[in-house]
């Protein structure tokens, strides 16, 4: 049981429309009882923290033209429980374990006592009995917020963040004012990359806000591995996001695509707010449009950085993929690189979105992640496609070499590409 | 009415066109030869179907439709 749950009186907790995150917030306001409630106008309720007009306005009618109720009878077994929460917060656990076991012996279902038992699990680090005892009450109940909130803290400490993930949302869907579900969600938010098998390597996906480089030789599907996660990322997730191509016409990047069996109008709600959640702007075909010189005076990486900002007020937008670096490079100069793409990197993380930055491998051999050799300490990740030859056939491969907040491993897996998508082969 | 509506006009381009929004707007008027004195309402309408016509190209028809109304709606906004 949390803090919420112990300190907020029951009385409040039986109004109709109420979680433990909305009583604790009317208890905090000053509302230390039903009486004291009671006293209160429509409008002093909606200002509390988590309670809008629509329910103080229930809260408010319950509490004045409801049929007043008895106060409700403590039985002996909430007493009972209520002593074993006392030792609890002495830090007598052991004892207290004991009273809420002797309180569920007699009602195995009582929500507050499982709920005070994961709690207890939790705090003593038995995160499997902590997650067994959640998953009870969560099948019980699963209209508490509190309870997946639990629960989700359960599974991050196993490092099971998807799952913990999916339930840091569904506290959110119950209570969006729940504080630690919005904290761990913005703390872990990961964005899948739907590449079959990479996802659970990168313990769910690319963490938001990361930039990332997506690396490889020509010919090493580089564009098409990152179309792919966007396409992905708006179908799936309706997430709104912008394939930005520097170099490559969009109709041939659309055609190419398509051959993929990646069709563009798959992807569902359509681009610039109502129409597209996907927009692939070649911003070549303005180039072609405008005459060397003027090309060749615009400061490409402000311009970039000024698109994305001003795309991302107007639209919204969680991803963008720039294709590529490279092109970039051979638009805009940068005559002290390891500066100037310091600030590149910075102002493109200050936007809030997470970035795929394509890029070419340069150095002898083709080894080096990027032109200047700077880029692979600025980045947040580079994920590496190579081509390796075999029997007379390219085959390709992915290695995850860098990704910042994530454990995973180091090796390349053969990356399969089919009718169904991009995957990659694990042992 | 030219350089308050052209500046809107910018910025509502700046998401798609970056910096070269104001260089788009100067390469329809050359292209249509509007380049003399200040333009009409029906001259803008012109320049905005150019620019719809290329962010076809850059965008798609969903993209340069929605492209097209926004700055329709500048047009008459600034007309009105």
């Amino acid at each position: 049981m949390t803090k919420n749950q112990i300190e907020v009186p029951q009385e409040l907790l039986d109004i109709p429309g109420m979680n433990p995150s909305k009583a604790k917030s009317i208890h905090e306001a000053g509302y230390g009882s039903i009486e004291s409630l009671r006293k209160a106008s429509i409008d002093d309720i909606s200002k509390i923290k988590g309670i809008n007009k629509k329910l103080a306005s229930d809260i408010y009618e319950f509490l004045h033209n409801a049929p007043q109720k008895t106060p409700a009878i403590r039985t002996e077994e909430d007493v009972f429980l209520e002593s074993g929460l006392d030792l609890y917060k002495q830090g007598k656990w052991g004892q207290a374990l004991q009273i809420i076991n002797d309180v569920l012996e007699k009602n195995p279902h009582k929500i507050a006592a499982l709920n005070a038992k994961a709690q207890i699990y939790l705090d003593r680090e038995k995160f499997q009995l902590a997650l067994d005892t959640y998953d009870e009450v969560t099948s019980l109940d699963p209209e508490i917020a509190e309870s997946w909130v639990g629960k989700g803290n359960a599974l991050l400490a196993m490092d099971q963040k998807t799952r913990a993930l999916s339930c840091f949302k569904k506290a959110l869907t119950l209570d969006p004012t729940n504080e630690v579900a919005q904290e761990k969600l913005g703390e872990e938010e990961r964005l899948p990359t739907f590449v079959d098998g990479l996802d659970a390597m990168l313990e769910g996906g690319i963490p938001s806000k990361h930039i990332v480089m997506i690396c490889g030789r020509a010919g090493s599907m580089k564009s098409s591995f990152a179309y792919y996660m966007l396409h992905k990322l708006s179908e799936k997730e309706g997430r709104k996001t912008i394939y930005l191509s520097l170099e490559q016409s969009r109709q041939s990047l659309l055609k190419h695509m398509k051959k993929l069996g990646l069709k563009k109008e798959t992807a569902k709600n359509l681009m610039v707010s109502d129409i597209d959640d996907m927009v692939v702007v070649d911003m070549a075909a303005l180039r072609k449009e405008t005459d060397t010189d003027t090309v060749e005076n615009i400061d490409w990486p402000r311009s970039i950085i000024n698109q994305l900002k001003s795309y991302r007020e107007s639209y919204g937008c969680d991803a963008v993929v720039i294709d590529s670096l490279s092109a970039l490079y051979s638009l805009h100069t940068f005559k002290n690189p390891r500066s100037e793409l310091f600030f590149f990197f910075e102002r493109l993380r200050d936007i809030g979105i997470t970035v795929f930055l394509i890029s070419e491998m340069y150095g002898e051999g083709q080894t080096q992640f990027g032109q200047y050799g700077v880029e692979e300490f600025l980045v947040d990740g580079i994920i590496h496609l190579k081509t390796e030859e075999y029997a007379n056939r390219a085959n390709l491969f992915l290695g995850v070499v860098k990704m910042r907040e994530t454990n995973h491993p180091r090796d390349y897996f053969p990356l399969i590409v089919d009718q169904f998508g991009f995957g990659i082969v694990r042992d | 009415m030219g350089s308050s509506i052209e500046k809107k006009m910018i910025e509502f381009m700046r998401p798609l066109f970056g910096d070269m929004a104001r260089k788009t707007i100067e390469n329809q008027k050359e292209k249509l030869k509007l380049t003399k004195g200040e333009l009409t309402h029906d001259q803008y309408i012109q320049i905005i179907k150019s620019i719809r016509t290329l962010c076809y190209k850059m965008a798609g028809g969903p993209v340069a439709d929605k492209l097209e109304a926004g700055l329709m709606q500048i047009l008459d906004a600034e007309r009105s």
